[in-house]
């Protein structure tokens, strides 16, 4: 065997080698998926608006916030079934059938004018949450 | 010849003496043919002595044997005449021993002459050599060969490993991406994907193992098929030519070697 063909064979091996290269997955920044309770992407919820209705509970009169969000369903993998799950983070939450268009109305009641409501939102399957953000509304 | 005396006589006593005269040349004329019947018989011997009968040389090797007749003339024939009676023959051919033998040529007659020349011991002794040095250099060149291309197996077996750990890796990669189960997800993170980075690794570690391993093989074989080349090969140095001829060209690794045989004979 000439020393061309062994050279040839040992360079082409390493340059094989070297394209074929594949580094591990690095776990810290395995974080893109909105189910992964670690995400932290583009945010999964967007406000859209609020709207601050007047109700009477048990004969008492009180204000409710609603606040319309949309879901950002783009964000996903693939196009799935899901929970939303709101201040929770475990258990049965809004399943996506009950949220046409990815549009979600959610409502805190007896609030005051002027006072801020944060809601928690997460998406989920199975009653486990994933990823998720808070969204806030002013109540009138 | 002589010359006879002529007597002459005045009484008649003249023709007596001349016919004795006549009988004396006639006795001188027979002893004259008698001594040349017996030169032509003398001639006819001699030739009958020198009369030649055909050697018919029947030797093993067949193709380039020599021969000296009678320690004096050199030749290289199947067939040889010669003066009838006993000749010394001396027999040699490239590699084997020289073979002397008397042998009785009868004249008109073809004679046959079989003979096999053996191996001469320089060249059973050669092949021995030339054998084990073309054993020894096939080996020192196949062994570093033979490792090489297991180094190359090896680094083989652990590519093809080494793409199925990321194979494996990948699919774990795109089922994250897809995934929409958070249980699945923090299962994923927790033991599938660290499982199949530790056989990435393992795997690179192999082929980086494998790949060195080749390269130290490669280099090995490299410097042994060189210094192979460089592996002086046994010279067969045919000392029943040089016996034979007398004069000789022996090469050499220098170069080579003139040698003469002067033979002086002191009994003379």
């Amino acid at each position: 065997m000439s020393t061309r063909i062994l050279l040839a064979i040992v360079v082409g091996a390493i340059t094989l080698l070297s394209a074929c290269k594949k580094d591990e997955i690095d776990l810290a920044t395995l974080n893109t998926n909105p189910f992964d309770p670690d995400y932290a992407g583009a945010p999964l919820f967007t406000f859209l608006s609020s709207e601050t209705v007047s109700v009477v509970v048990n004969g008492t009169p009180q204000r409710n916030l609603n606040a319309q969000v949309r879901v950002n369903t783009e964000l996903f993998g693939r196009a799935t079934t899901y929970q939303v799950g709101v201040d929770q983070e475990s258990g049965s939450g809004i399943p996506s059938n009950a949220i046409p268009n990815g549009l979600l109305t959610i409502s805190r009641g007896n609030v005051q004018p002027g006072q801020e409501v944060c809601w928690s939102l997460r998406v989920g399957n199975g009653g486990a949450y994933g990823g998720g953000n808070r969204v806030c509304a002013t109540a009138e | 010849m002589r010359t006879l005396p002529i007597i002459a006589t005045s009484n008649g006593g003249t023709a007596s003496s001349m016919w004795e005269a006549t009988c004396s040349v006639r006795m001188q004329f027979r002893a004259m043919r008698t001594i040349t019947l017996l030169f032509t018989f003398a001639a006819v011997l001699l030739s009958r002595a020198q009369n030649t009968g055909t050697l018919r040389l029947l030797v093993d090797p067949g193709h380039n044997f020599e021969f000296i007749v009678d320690k004096k003339f050199r030749m290289q024939q199947r067939e040889i005449k010669l003066t009838e009676g006993l000749h010394d023959m001396s027999l040699w051919a490239p590699e084997r021993m020289v073979v002397d033998t008397m042998v009785f040529v009868v004249a008109d007659r073809t004679s046959d002459l079989v003979v096999r020349l053996p191996f001469s011991p320089e060249y059973v002794t050669y092949r021995k050599e030339i054998a084990r040095y073309q054993q020894k250099k096939r080996w020192t060149r196949a062994a570093p060969l033979l490792v090489l291309a297991g180094g190359l197996t090896w680094t083989a077996v652990s590519a093809m490993q080494y793409g199925k750990a990321k194979d494996v890796l990948d699919a774990d990669r795109e089922n994250y991406t897809i995934n929409a189960d958070p249980r699945a997800i923090e299962a994923l993170k927790a033991e599938t994907i660290p499982a199949a980075n530790k056989e990435l690794k393992n795997a690179r570690t192999q082929v980086y193992l494998a790949s060195g391993f080749s390269v130290v093989s490669a280099a090995a074989a490299w410097y042994f098929i060189h210094r192979t080349n460089t592996w002086q090969r046994p010279l067969f140095e045919d000392k029943q030519k040089v016996k034979f001829d007398g004069l000789a060209w022996m090469p050499g690794r220098d170069g080579g070697l003139f040698m003469a045989g002067l033979t002086i004979n002191l009994s003379k």
